[in-house]
C-alpha cells in the first residue's frame, strides 16, 4: 500500500495541480460579454480585443484585472468597461481606484477601510476643488522638484484622465473604418461624423443597442447585438478576428500567473521534502516543475505568437523570460545531479520572476508598440534574448549560492558530495551565464553600431550589461586561480544576485540612457530588499565555518576543475 | 597559481633558455591575482560612472571617468540626492585598469596559457579580448562624431559638433565664397581679450555659459533693443535632466582694432536662429556663436523626410530621409534612403538617422568616422569563439566523467 502511495502520489500532484492550473480558461462567461470582449478594437496604435482595453484600463486604475461589485461579486473588467462607458449609475460606484497615498487620501478626504485602498469615482472626486488645485500645483514644479505627494497626485490625474476619456468614448478606437483605407474611429468620433452628414458606420446603431441593453439589462438584445458586431467583424477580416478572440482567451487564462503559483508549489514541495518522505515529494516537485516548464513554454511561444514578436520586448517580457531561462537550466542541472537543488531553486527563480512579471503588467499594455529604434526583430531576438538568458543563468547561480549557504549554515544536510555537487553547480551556471552575458553584450554593442554608429557608448544599460560581464569573468578566473573555494564562489554568487538585479532594474530607476524602458516607485522598494536579502546571505556566508551547523564541510577544498 | 612553471632544470647546471628567463621575468605580471583585483576595480569604476550620470551628462562621465587614467570619484554620488559630503575617493581610471588588464593578459600569455587541446578555447578568446582592448583604444585615440541637421529642401555640407562651440566672423561681401574667421571654444571660454591679426574685432569676452537659456529681458524690451533676450547660466546638462544638448551663451565686448573703440557689448548664443550683423570700420560681418563646424567636399540634400507615428499614440513608428548625395569633385549625384538600423556609408564616414527637427520638417543625422569600427566585431567573434568551445569541452569532459 505504501509504496503504491509513493508511486502515485507524484503523478497524483502533477494531475490535479495541472488540471487547476489550466482551468481558467474553461471558466463559463456569458456568451454576450465573450463576444464583445472579443472584438478587435484600435486602442494605442495596435488592434486589440475590447477586453485587453478593459483589463489593461483597470489594471492601471487599479491595479487588478478584476473588480468586486455593490453585491461583493467579483466581476471581469468587461463588466467595468461597459458600466463605465455605458455612462450607468452603477460606474461611479465601482470601488476602482487605487489610491496609497496618505497625502492624496488626507487630500479628498478619504479613509483608508478595508486594507484595499480601492476608491470609486463618487468617492475621488467629493473634494474635486481640492485636487484640481494640488494637479495645477503639482504641474507647475519641474520635474526633479516634484515630491512624492506631487507625482502622486499627478498619477491620479492620469488616471482620471484615461477614466474620462472611456467615458466620453473618445477612446478606444471601437468602429472599422467605413470605407476602404479609411480609420478607426471612437464612438464619439462616430456620432460627430453622423451629425456632420457624413457616411456613418452601421456599427454606430449597434453599440448604441448594446449600450442600451445593458443599461436595462436586456439580456436577449445584448447578445443579438453582439452577435450582430462580431458578425460583422469576422467578415470584415477572418484573421483579425480570431486574432483578437485568441488574444481574449490567452488573458484569460491568466496562465503566467498561474504558472507562478505552480513553481511555487513545486518549491514547497521539494522544501517539505527536506524534511521528510524526500523521495516522493522530490519526484512531485520535479515533475510539476516540469509540467509548469510545459505551460510557461506554451504561454511565451502564445505571446510571442500573437505579439508578432521575439519573446523580450519590454521588462515585463523580459521577467518572463528571464524565469523561463532559469527554469530550463535548473531542470538540466537536476537531470544531471538528481538531488532535488535543481528543482528547488529553478521552481524558486521561476516564481519569483513570474511574480516580479505580474507586478511589472500593472504598467498598462504589455504587448505596447515598439519605438522606431527598437523596431527590429532581428536584434531583439539575438541580442535581448542572449542578455536576458544570462541574468537568468546569473540568478540561477545566485539562488543555487542561497541553497548553499542556507543549507550549510543552518542545517547538518550539507554533507561533503552534496557541497561538492551545489559548488560544481554554481560554476556551471556561472560559466553558461558569464558566455551568454558576454555574447548579449557585445550583439548590443554590434546593433548600436549598426544603428547609431557608436559600438560602445558607456550608456547605463551598457554599463550594466558590462557589470555583469566582468562579475562573472572575475568569478571565474577567481575560481581557476585558486582564490576562491566553495565558500567564497557561493558569496560571490550572490554578490552576482546584487549586480544582475542592478543591472535589471537599478539602472531603468537612474532615468537616464537611451533604452531604459521602466520605472516604478515600488519596483524601487522591491529592489531594495532583494538587494538586502542577498547581502544578509552574505553575512550568513561569512559567520566561520566551525559555526556551521554542516560542520566542517566547507572547509574541505573543492578541487578546482577548470 | 596552478602553472606558472619557471622553474631551471633538476641537475641546476644548464643555465635558464632565454624563453625561460622571459617568462621568470614576466610571471608575476601574469598573476591571475592582479585579474581578480583588476576586474573587481573596473566593475566598481563603471558602477560609479554609471550612477555619476544622474548628475553629470555622459560625455563628461566617459572623459573623466572611462577616458582617463586617474579619477577622483566624488562620495556625493552614492547618496541619496541633494546630500553632500565634501569628500572623494582616488581611482584608478578607465585606460589604467584596461591598462593593467591588456599587461596582465599579455604576460598571461607568455607565462601561462600552453598551446594544449584543452587550452585551445581559453586562448582564442583572451586574444579576443586583447583584440578589443586594443580596439577601445583606436576608438578613443581616432573616431570622430558629429552630427548633421538637414531641413526638407535644403543642403548642407558640414556636421556639428555639439559638444564644443565656436564664435565665427562672417563675410559675405564675397562675390562666389563666403568667409568664415573661426574662434575656437577653448579661446573664448575664458573671460579676457583676444586680438589677432585675422580678427575683424577686437573681441572681450566677458562671460561664457556652458549651459544657458534666453528670456526675456524686460529691461531691453522697454528700451526697445534690437534683442530683447538675456542669457541665464544652466546648469551642465546632466543624463536626467532630458534637455539633452549643453546650449552655450556668451557676452562679449567687440572693439574696433584700428581705432580702439568699443561696439557695444553683445550677446552670442546658440539658441539665436539668425546671426548678429554687425558693422566693424564700414564692413558688414554676421557674427555668431555656433556649435563646431566641420566641411566636407560633398554636399547633402534632403529631398524628403518622412515620419509615422502608431495611430492614436506619440510612439514614433519610423523616421527616415530621402537624400540626394552630391560630391562634385568624385562625379558622385545619388539618391539614397537612410533610415533606423540602415546607415549610409561613404568617404570613410557612416551616416546615421538619429532624430529628427523639432518640426519634424527635417532630419537630424549622426556622422561617425571610426577607423576601428571593425576591431570590436573580429575580437568578439574571437572570445564568443573561444568561450563556446572550451565550455563545450570541459561540459563534455565532465559529463563523460560522470558517466564513466
Amino acid at each position: 500500500m505504501k509504496t503504491s502511495l509513493t508511486r502515485l502520489f507524484p503523478w497524483a500532484v502533477v494531475v490535479i495541480v495541472g488540471v487547476w492550473m489550466v482551468s481558467p480558461v474553461f471558466r463559463p462567461q456569458p456568451e454576450a460579454l465573450a463576444l464583445i470582449g472579443g472584438l478587435p478594437v484600435l486602442d494605442q496604435g495596435r488592434s486589440k480585443p475590447l477586453d485587453t482595453v478593459a483589463r489593461n484600463t483597470l489594471l492601471a486604475v487599479s491595479k487588478k484585472q478584476t473588480f468586486v461589485d455593490q453585491d461583493g461579486k467579483r466581476q471581469p473588467a468587461i463588466v467595468w468597461l461597459l458600466d463605465h462607458m455605458s455612462g450607468s449609475e452603477r460606474a461611479t460606484k465601482h470601488k476602482i481606484v487605487r489610491i496609497e497615498h496618505q497625502g492624496v487620501l488626507d487630500l479628498l478626504g478619504l479613509k483608508e477601510e478595508g486594507g484595499s485602498f480601492r476608491y470609486s469615482l463618487d468617492e475621488v472626486l467629493k473634494n474635486r476643488d481640492a485636487l484640481l488645485q494640488a494637479i495645477r500645483s503639482a504641474e507647475k514644479k519641474e520635474q526633479a522638484h516634484q515630491a512624492l505627494y506631487d507625482r502622486k497626485v499627478l498619477e491620479l490625474a492620469r488616471r482620471l484622465q484615461t477614466l474620462q476619456h472611456l467615458r466620453q468614448a473618445a477612446t478606444p478606437a471601437l468602429i472599422p473604418p467605413v470605407v476602404q483605407g479609411g480609420s478607426w474611429q471612437s464612438l464619439s468620433q462616430a456620432v460627430a461624423a453622423e451629425r456632420e452628414g457624413k457616411p456613418a458606420s452601421p456599427e454606430l446603431d449597434v453599440w448604441r443597442k448594446v449600450i442600451n441593453a445593458w443599461l436595462k439589462a436586456d439580456q436577449a438584445a445584448l447578445l443579438e447585438a453582439a452577435h450582430t458586431l462580431s458578425a460583422g467583424r469576422v467578415a470584415m477580416d477572418p484573421g483579425l478576428a480570431s486574432h483578437a478572440n485568441w488574444e481574449r482567451l490567452f488573458h484569460k487564462s491568466d496562465v503566467f500567473y498561474q504558472a507562478m503559483l505552480g513553481y511555487l508549489l513545486a518549491f514547497l514541495l521539494v522544501a517539505f521534502g527536506w524534511l521528510g518522505w524526500a523521495e516522493p515529494l522530490n519526484k512531485a516537485a520535479t515533475r510539476l516543475a516540469v509540467f509548469t516548464l510545459v505551460i510557461h513554454t506554451v504561454a511565451l511561444v502564445a505571446r510571442m505568437t500573437l505579439h508578432g514578436r521575439p519573446p523580450v520586448t519590454n521588462l515585463y517580457s523580459s521577467a518572463i523570460f528571464v524565469g523561463w531561462g532559469a527554469v530550463v537550466a535548473a531542470l538540466i542541472l537536476e537531470r544531471i545531479f538528481k538531488s532535488g537543488i535543481g528543482t528547488a531553486t529553478g521552481s524558486a527563480v521561476g516564481a519569483a520572476s513570474l511574480l516580479v512579471a505580474h507586478h511589472l503588467a500593472g504598467d498598462g499594455d504589455t504587448m505596447e508598440m515598439m519605438r522606431a529604434v527598437l523596431d527590429t526583430n532581428f536584434w531583439l531576438a539575438t541580442h535581448v534574448t542572449t542578455i536576458t538568458i544570462g541574468y537568468s543563468a546569473n540568478f540561477l547561480a545566485g539562488f543555487l549560492a542561497a541553497v548553499f549557504v542556507v543549507r550549510g549554515v543552518l542545517t547538518p544536510s550539507l554533507d561533503h558530495a552534496t557541497l561538492k555537487n551545489i559548488n560544481r553547480m554554481i560554476y556551471g551556471t556561472l560559466a553558461f551565464a558569464t558566455l551568454f552575458s558576454f555574447v548579449g553584450t557585445v550583439l548590443g554593442g554590434i546593433w548600436a553600431d549598426q544603428s547609431w554608429g557608436r559600438f560602445w557608448g558607456w550608456d547605463p544599460k551598457e554599463n550594466g550589461a558590462l557589470l555583469i560581464v566582468l562579475w562573472d569573468a572575475m568569478a571565474l578566473h577567481a575560481r581557476w586561480g585558486g582564490m576562491v573555494r566553495a565558500r567564497g564562489l557561493a558569496i560571490i554568487a550572490l554578490l552576482g544576485n546584487v549586480v544582475t538585479a542592478w543591472s535589471w532594474f537599478g539602472v531603468n530607476m537612474l532615468g537616464v540612457g537611451l533604452h531604459s524602458y521602466g520605472f516604478t516607485d515600488g519596483a524601487a522598494r522591491a529592489l531594495g530588499l532583494f538587494v538586502l536579502g542577498n547581502l544578509l546571505l552574505v553575512a550568513l556566508a561569512s559567520v566561520p565555518t566551525r559555526y556551521w551547523r554542516s560542520g566542517g564541510g566547507p572547509r574541505r577544498p573543492a578541487t578546482p576543475a577548470a | 597559481m596552478s602553472s606558472v612553471a619557471a622553474t631551471s632544470t633538476a641537475g641546476g647546471r644548464a643555465a635558464p633558455s632565454l624563453p625561460d628567463r622571459i617568462k621568470k621575468l614576466v610571471s608575476p605580471l601574469a598573476s591571475m591575482r592582479i585579474t581578480v583585483v583588476t576586474l573587481i576595480l573596473g566593475a566598481f569604476l563603471v558602477f560609479a560612472g554609471t550612477i555619476a550620470q544622474i548628475e553629470t551628462g555622459i560625455w563628461s562621465v566617459v572623459s573623466i571617468y572611462f577616458h582617463s587614467f586617474f579619477v577622483w570619484i566624488p562620495f556625493d554620488i552614492f547618496l541619496p540626492r541633494g546630500t553632500h559630503v565634501a569628500a572623494s575617493i582616488p581611482f584608478p581610471g578607465g585606460w589604467t585598469i584596461g591598462g593593467v588588464l591588456l599587461i596582465n593578459l599579455i604576460a598571461a600569455f607568455i607565462v601561462r596559457l600552453q598551446w594544449r587541446r584543452d587550452r585551445i578555447g581559453l586562448l582564442i578568446s583572451h586574444l579576443g579580448i586583447i583584440t578589443m582592448l586594443c580596439g577601445e583604444i583606436v576608438t578613443g585615440v581616432y573616431a570622430d562624431e558629429g552630427h548633421m541637421s538637414i531641413d526638407e529642401g535644403s543642403w548642407s555640407g558640414h556636421t556639428e559638433d555639439i559638444r564644443h562651440a565656436e564664435l565665427v566672423f562672417v563675410d559675405r561681401s564675397g562675390a562666389d565664397k563666403d568667409v568664415n574667421i573661426v574662434v575656437p571654444e577653448h579661446l573664448i571660454k575664458k573671460p579676457g581679450v583676444i586680438a589677432n591679426a585675422l580678427l575683424p574685432a577686437v573681441v572681450d569676452v566677458q562671460r561664457f555659459m556652458v549651459h544657458s537659456r534666453l528670456e526675456l529681458d524686460p529691461q531691453r524690451l522697454q528700451n526697445q533693443s534690437a534683442d530683447a533676450h538675456r542669457a541665464v547660466e544652466r546648469p551642465d546638462v546632466g543624463g536626467t535632466s532630458g534637455e539633452g544638448v549643453n546650449m552655450p551663451s556668451m557676452y562679449a565686448k567687440l572693439h574696433d582694432p584700428k581705432t580702439g573703440k568699443s561696439l557695444g557689448v553683445f550677446l552670442f548664443s546658440t539658441w539665436a536662429k539668425r546671426p548678429t550683423p554687425i558693422t566693424i570700420a564700414g564692413k558688414r560681418y554676421d557674427v555668431a556663436l555656433r556649435f563646431r563646424r566641420k566641411h566636407r567636399s560633398f554636399q547633402l540634400h534632403l529631398v524628403d523626410f518622412t515620419f509615422k507615428r502608431y495611430p492614436g499614440t506619440d510612439i514614433p513608428a519610423s523616421y527616415s530621409s530621402k537624400v540626394r548625395l552630391v560630391d562634385k569633385a568624385n562625379q558622385v549625384d545619388r539618391e539614397v534612403l537612410i533610415w533606423m538600423n540602415h546607415p549610409l556609408r561613404y568617404a570613410g564616414e557612416t551616416f546615421y538617422q538619429a532624430s529628427f527637427r523639432p518640426d519634424e520638417r527635417g532630419t537630424v543625422l549622426q556622422v561617425v568616422r571610426n577607423p576601428g569600427w571593425l576591431i570590436p566585431y573580429v575580437s568578439c567573434g574571437l572570445v564568443t569563439f573561444g568561450l563556446l568551445l572550451h565550455f563545450m569541452l570541459s561540459l563534455t569532459r565532465f559529463l563523460r566523467r560522470r558517466s564513466a
